[in-house]
């Protein structure tokens, strides 16, 4: 009977302790940042949902244009968060995947509701609008 | 809500935005085909978004599926719609594919509804409310692919692509 363990052997279940320990790391790591995605989509959808036309009506100038700064500097960041290398690299990941393609959807949604501040307080797309109405008698 | 009609044959605008965007995306009128559809048995279908509200006409905001663009509603077409409440009329003025105008910048916005403008007919020399000409007897470029137009106000002028016959 021996209970003798060689050097190799020693070496050899300690790389596979490590090589273990490190996938449970990776895998923690991805699912917190699929749990961030998921957390930011979700943020991102409440605040589309809250910013209605009749908010944006009720607004003075002054509110909406700086609101609409705010939001344009949070799309960008948006873009170019969908846009980074370490984001291309996590989509490829099957469930993170999803959560990056969600949050580029709720990014585009974010820019519809900043299309709606621009244009309406643009002067060039009111006068389209007048000039639309007045064409098919309005 | 009470029964209403979807006329998309009223406003000059949209037939030539229609007819504009119809250059880069040859199922456009498929794709809208089925958006008046939607919207001519719902008006809230299609993802629609009252943007602005009115006692007797309403803006809406529609999203349609690009056949040609292929990333559903979302990354497709946008048409502006207004509705008459008077006659349950909603006449769509303006379509642009969100590809185009996808990033909410201030200069793109400018461009956008200039190039918009520009397809319409109208100046877009700054501030200039004038419409764009052509010259009487039109003038073409050498290769005859381009014609002349000339502001009425302030006479600017740009060379066009020759509309197509017909």
């Amino acid at each position: 009977m021996s209970n003798a363990i060689t050097f190799d052997e020693i070496e050899r279940k300690t790389e596979k302790t490590l090589g273990y320990a490190f996938l449970a790391k990776a895998t923690t790591n991805l699912a917190v940042v699929a749990y961030r995605l998921i957390e930011l989509s979700n943020g991102l959808d409440r605040l589309v949902t809250i910013v209605t036309p009749e908010k944006i009506q009720a607004m003075t100038p002054e509110q909406c244009e700086s609101l609409t700064i705010q939001l344009q500097q949070l799309h960008r960041l948006l873009v170019s968060v969908g846009k980074s290398d370490e984001i291309v690299t996590l989509s490829q990941v099957p469930v993170l995947g999803k959560c990056v393609e969600n949050l580029r959807g709720r990014s585009v949604d974010l820019s519809d509701v900043i299309d709606d501040f621009v244009l309406l307080s643009n002067p060039g797309f009111q006068r389209l609008m007048s000039d639309c109405s007045t064409a098919i008698g309005l | 809500m009470a029964a209403h009609k979807v006329d998309s044959t009223k406003s000059p605008q949209f037939k030539s935005l229609v007819a504009r965007w119809k250059k880069d995306h040859r199922h456009i009128q498929d794709d809208l085909d089925k958006l008046f559809e939607a919207i001519g048995k719902d008006l809230h279908a299609a993802s629609a978004w009252r943007v602005q509200a009115g006692p007797n006409v309403e803006v809406y905001k529609y999203k349609q599926n690009g056949s040609d663009i292929r990333r559903g509603a979302r990354y497709g077409w946008r048409v502006v719609a207004l509705f008459d409440k008077r006659t349950a009329t909603l006449c769509p003025i303006l379509i642009w594919p969100k590809t185009e105008w996808g990033d909410a910048d201030n200069d793109l916005y400018s461009s956008a509804i200039e190039e918009v403008l520009g397809v319409l007919g109208y100046c877009t020399n700054g501030g200039c409310d004038g419409s764009m000409k052509t010259t009487e007897p039109p003038q073409r470029s050498v290769d005859g692919l381009h014609v002349k137009l000339v502001c009425d106000k302030c006479t600017c002028s740009i060379w066009r692509d020759q509309p197509n016959e017909g």
